[in-house]
């Protein structure tokens, strides 16, 4: 496994797995790597690249298209104390005011599916799952990741050649590559 | 010209012609918007004498020129934001370049959606995901 850093121009293998950090970065103008992921977005769209999401992905956008409506909401730093009880005590205020946000990234993904992108959901098979399965506690334990970080890594080894994500917590990959032919490309500031 | 001092002339109809012409005009003065004019500085003078501190700008007339102002901008076909939005989105984003590369359907469902909310310069996105971590 390798690990780059993202810069305008690099040549990125297809197929690609997206983490929530790229997905959602281009979707919020003001944040501070909006430019880059929605370029990079806008490349791989552009040049049709073959990308892959997973149910991990989509949970982690939508919990932070939550986070993010509450904080707005609420006017709360970003660093303030988030957590489920939270969302489930604020959830009916949420979706009153910010219900857009939270499908903001079904509605992006479905219209770039419909306008020809090819963007299709892993773990494809379920010889892949298993697969993808065995190597979750192996990443947990040797990358020194998160389950879900662990996952990521796990679909976009089975499923990818580049895995395209701007969360630190792989940059771990660097100092310690596990075995693999898979290109971690991280975006940074 | 105002609204309330435009007048529609009727024009007499030709007997033997289908379409009625129709003529809008306005009348040499704005004589009805000029006596609100006066009400309303009386009215704000009044106040103003009264002890009611009145805004230097007339926040009326500052709302019609922002409205008559031409801030939108169209970035694809049916999809037009204010200028400081489109600055904010579409600023660091090679539009021309995504235009040439992409069909137009494609092109427009990517404008669509990026940047599509504001959020906040205080984001770290790589802890986004450490937000579930709880």
């Amino acid at each position: 496994m390798r690990y780059v850093a993202w810069v305008q121009g690099l040549d990125i293998d297809e197929p690609v797995y997206l983490d929530a950090s790229i997905l959602v970065g281009s979707l919020i103008r003001k944040h501070p790597l909006y430019g880059k992921c929605a370029n990079l977005i806008g490349k791989l769209l552009a040049d049709k690249v073959e990308i892959m999401l997973s149910m991990v992905t989509v949970d982690e956008s939508i919990w932070i298209m939550a986070k993010l409506a509450y904080f707005e909401i609420y006017n709360q730093p970003w660093d303030a104390h988030w957590n489920p009880g939270i969302y489930a005590r604020r959830r009916e205020k949420i979706f009153q005011s910010h219900e857009s946000w939270i499908n903001s990234v079904r509605k992006a993904v479905e219209d770039w599916t419909n306008a020809g992108a090819k963007i299709d959901v892993v773990p494809k098979t379920r010889e892949l799952f298993k697969d993808v399965l065995d190597l979750i506690p192996v990443y947990m334990k040797d990358v020194k990741l998160t389950p879900a970080d662990a996952i990521h890594l796990a679909l976009a080894q089975k499923h990818a050649r580049s895995f395209l994500t701007a969360d630190s917590d792989f940059d771990e990959v660097r100092q310690n590559p596990p075995a693999g032919d898979l290109v971690v490309v991280k975006l940074t500031a | 010209m105002s609204i309330d001092t435009m007048t529609i002339r009727r024009l007499p109809k030709p007997s033997e012609v289908e379409e009625v012409p129709v003529e809008f005009r306005s009348e040499v003065e704005d004589s009805g918007t000029r006596i609100w004019d006066q009400i309303n500085k009386l009215l704000r003078t009044f106040l103003h004498n009264s002890g009611f501190p009145q805004p230097s700008a007339d926040p009326i007339q500052q709302s019609y020129e922002e409205m008559e102002r031409p801030s939108l901008v169209v970035v694809a076909t049916g999809i037009a934001v204010q200028a400081d939005e489109y600055e904010e989105r579409y600023g660091s984003i090679d539009l021309e370049y995504y235009r040439e590369h992409m069909s137009p359907e494609m092109f427009k469902a990517f404008v669509r959606h990026i940047g599509s909310i504001k959020g906040r310069t205080d984001l770290n996105i790589g802890e986004f995901v450490d937000a579930l971590e709880v």
